[in-house]
């Protein structure tokens, strides 16, 4: 209940009052008005008393609490915090930025691990270097270890060694558990070759390894890097 | 392949800012060089990281989008006359019938082409010329010019895996003109989806 309806109920219980004492009593003039001021502030405050001095004090301690923080927001200071965050969000876009060129195009690092290139890479895995200028080049040669995304799977990246360039005839044990059966990719006919634009990858633990022999040549293109250093090798046993 | 107008872009876009700031900074010349040298370095690094990442601008040549793409003949100037469309790199793996990707050419690594997307892995497919119905192996993908009579496409190289593929052309955004948004087509008689 808000004061201006206290008030007028206040004021409507004095004025109604004030004729039925005039009617009844027969009480008028100044004693009447002195009187009619009495009640009215007795009434007004006796019939709101509790609800309305709280509220009262409540509205203060709130308008208090806002002005204070009004003031104390107004004195931070805005502008020299927002250059700063600026700062430091453009030092990190930098820093990404960077980053993500150097692993692009100069030397990045790979976590490699699987049976299919022991007894080079253990089985638990190595972490090795990788650097992208030769593959970017085109000079990858015959017997490089490359990092290569799978053509059966584009969200797996494989590491195998390369045995064979475009143009290349490549013999190959084709089942080396069950047998000695080769087979020779190439022939004298020129359609036999490994085709222009393909490698040949094999892993070195040919009795475990899913490479060229299952899946044909790989496109160039899908060779993301040559390893060449070996930077930490993580030996569980 | 005209992804060097994004970095000139954005080198553009760091001389100017650095030209906002040069003007309440007084410098010496070797100062002053340095300053633009750490700049320029900046922009490259910037527009390469952007380029490989979210977009980039090629310019089309050849014919075997026709008419979905004109082309030029891919020197300065003459690029101007042909198209030149956006192409947005992938995030996830959100490729759909119809789409039109480029891809490096699994003939020779260092050129990309620009082709329709038809089929996708596990999708079995009618082969152009002959009456065999294929199927598309795993992470493997059949591409087609929209120009049949002169395109080098997945008729001639099979299917291509989908590692090789780079990006999604989105809008053309020259010449004025032809600027619109590219559709993806689909055709629906010869691929029969699983």
């Amino acid at each position: 209940m808000n004061d201006r309806n206290l008030r007028s109920c206040a004021s409507r219980f004095v004025l109604t009052t004030r004729s039925k004492m005039m009617k009844n009593l027969g009480i008028n003039g100044k004693r009447s008005r002195i009187f009619t001021a009495a009640l009215f502030c007795s009434s007004s405050v006796s019939a709101a008393a509790p609800g309305y001095a709280l509220m009262a004090a409540a509205r203060g301690r709130i308008a208090a609490f806002l002005t204070d923080a009004a003031s104390r927001l107004s004195h931070i200071p805005w502008r020299s915090i927002g250059s700063d965050a600026l700062d430091r969000a453009s030092l990190v876009v930098k820093a990404a930025c960077f980053v993500h060129v150097v692993n692009t195009y100069i030397v990045g690092i790979a976590f490699v691990r699987g049976p299919s290139m022991l007894p080079t890479i253990n089985l638990t895995g190595d972490v090795v270097a990788v650097e992208r200028i030769t593959p970017r080049r085109g000079t990858v040669e015959v017997g490089d270890v490359v990092i290569l995304i799978s053509p059966e799977n584009p969200r797996k990246t494989v590491a195998k060694r390369v045995v064979g360039l475009q143009g290349d005839a490549v013999t190959f044990l084709v089942d080396p558990i069950h047998g000695n059966a080769t087979r020779t990719v190439a022939g004298l006919a020129d359609c036999y070759k490994v085709p222009m634009g393909h490698v040949w990858v094999q892993g070195d633990n040919i009795y475990s390894s899913r490479d060229s022999r299952q899946f044909g040549p790989v496109p160039y293109g899908l060779i993301q890097g040559r390893a060449f250093c070996k930077v930490f090798a993580i030996q569980i046993y | 392949m005209l992804f060097w107008f994004v970095y000139f872009v954005c080198l553009v876009f760091f001389l100017m800012a650095w030209f906002f700031f040069c003007r309440n900074l007084d410098m010496e010349a070797a100062n002053f060089l340095w300053f633009s040298l750490k700049k320029s370095i900046m922009g490259i690094m910037f527009g390469l990281t952007i380029s490989d990442k979210f977009f980039t601008v090629y310019s089309v040549t050849g014919s075997s989008m026709h008419p979905t793409f004109t082309t030029s003949n891919g020197s300065f100037p003459a690029f101007l006359k042909g198209d030149i469309v956006l192409v947005e790199r992938f995030w996830d793996d959100k490729l759909s019938h119809g789409d039109v990707i480029t891809f490096k050419s699994p003939t020779d690594h260092k050129k990309e082409f620009v082709k329709r997307l038809i089929a996708l892995p596990g999708d079995w497919m009618q082969c152009p010329n002959s009456h065999d119905i294929v199927k598309i192996p795993e992470g493997h993908c059949w591409v087609e010019g929209d120009n049949r009579s002169s395109s080098l496409d997945s008729r001639h190289f099979g299917p291509i895996p989908l590692g090789l593929v780079r990006g999604r052309v989105t809008h053309i955004i020259w010449p004025l003109k032809r600027m619109s948004k590219v559709e993806r087509k689909v055709v629906m008689n010869r691929v029969y989806r699983t």
